[in-house]
């Protein structure tokens, strides 16, 4: 069974911290790092290549899309999840939109 | 010894339900429920009767200074504790002054959290060292008046003034019964009584109102 290997990009510590203990609790999801800035984030996911890399865009300046695209061209099978703190809705990058009422709604964009 | 019981206030569900995680690993606290705004907040405060809650500032419908407010009114002997990424000024004033225990950014390790929610059992004051700083920057600014100084000391005892004295410094009440060579369950008494005579609601509220008033001199500012 494999397991999904998760990178979270989030300015907020306790959010990141907490993901990871929601995310335990399923064994085929598993979060390998953490970072606040996206471009130290760029460098660690090249080495660590993770599957899924989850983004807080909601306190950040970013141009999110210029962001964004980098991190996909970098990797073309990366799946990206926005799950923007500023509001409850979770954005599958260029993918679909959905309103986030439990943490089932997460694992399934994940999976 | 009981776990503590907590209400968490958050209108972000996936930040929520990973402080709930986070707390529930621990066997001396307990979620005993969840609000995503304000107005449910005071509904299930008074459903679970929680010992404290963990309140964001920036929520739909009712926000968390407002709310406050409202909740120490309706319950005054629940603890809240502001849990935000608000690190503003005027957000940390007012929920002191609305009667917020202490206030922390959402940029904690875990681990921290855990020892300030541990304080709170203590009868300590969370805050961010951040947040403790600004607090201080804003003492030093005023100037009281010294006929405000003679009234307010008039109405506490020299005893009273120390422990005044030690909480201004950041002091846990384990330090001021050291310090003074007093029990820590005396120190309860004379912080009881010295909120009572200053009209305020915590430490944090005792400390501003002290160096404000002129009780107490803030040049020394302890490890804020």
């Amino acid at each position: 069974m494999t397991t999904t290997r998760i990178f979270v990009i989030s300015e907020q510590l306790m959010f990141a911290r907490g993901l990871e203990s929601l995310l335990k609790q399923n064994t085929q999801l598993r979060l390998i790092g953490h970072e606040t800035d996206v471009g130290v984030a760029g460098k660690r996911m090249k080495e660590l290549q993770p599957d899924v890399v989850i983004v807080d865009s909601s306190r950040s300046s970013w141009d999110e899309d210029l962001e964004l695209v980098q991190l996909l061209r970098a990797r073309p099978n990366l799946k990206v999840i926005d799950v923007s703190l500023q509001n409850n809705n979770l954005y599958i990058y260029r993918a679909t939109q959905k309103v986030v009422e439990s943490v089932d709604d997460l694992i399934q964009a994940i999976g | 010894m009981e776990p503590l019981r907590i209400l968490l206030v958050d209108d972000h569900v996936l930040f929520r339900k990973g402080i709930a995680s986070l707390i529930s690993s621990r066997q001396d606290m307990t979620v005993v429920g969840e609000a995503g705004d304000g107005v449910e907040a005071v509904r299930v405060a008074k459903e679970t009767v929680p010992d404290l809650i963990l309140m964001d500032v920036n929520m739909p419908n009712r926000g968390g200074l407002e709310t406050v407010k409202i909740l120490k009114q309706e319950m005054p002997d629940v603890e809240i504790v502001m849990l935000t990424v608000s690190d503003d000024d005027g957000d940390l004033f007012e929920a002191v002054k609305n009667g917020a225990k202490g206030y922390l950014l959402k940029n904690l390790e875990p681990q921290e959290l855990y020892k300030m929610l541990d304080g709170i059992r203590q009868g300590e004051s969370p805050i961010s060292g951040v947040m403790a700083t600004k607090i201080l920057q804003e003492l030093r600014q005023s100037e009281p008046s010294k006929s405000q100084k003679q009234q307010s000391v008039d109405e506490l005892t020299p005893r009273e003034v120390e422990v005044l004295e030690q909480i201004v410094t950041g002091a846990t009440n384990k330090e001021i019964a050291e310090t003074l060579h007093i029990t820590e369950n005396t120190v309860k008494i004379h912080l009881r009584n010295i909120l009572d005579k200053l009209h305020v609601q915590n430490r944090i509220q005792a400390a501003v109102h002290a160096v404000r008033e002129g009780l107490v001199d803030a040049s020394a500012d302890g490890d804020a």
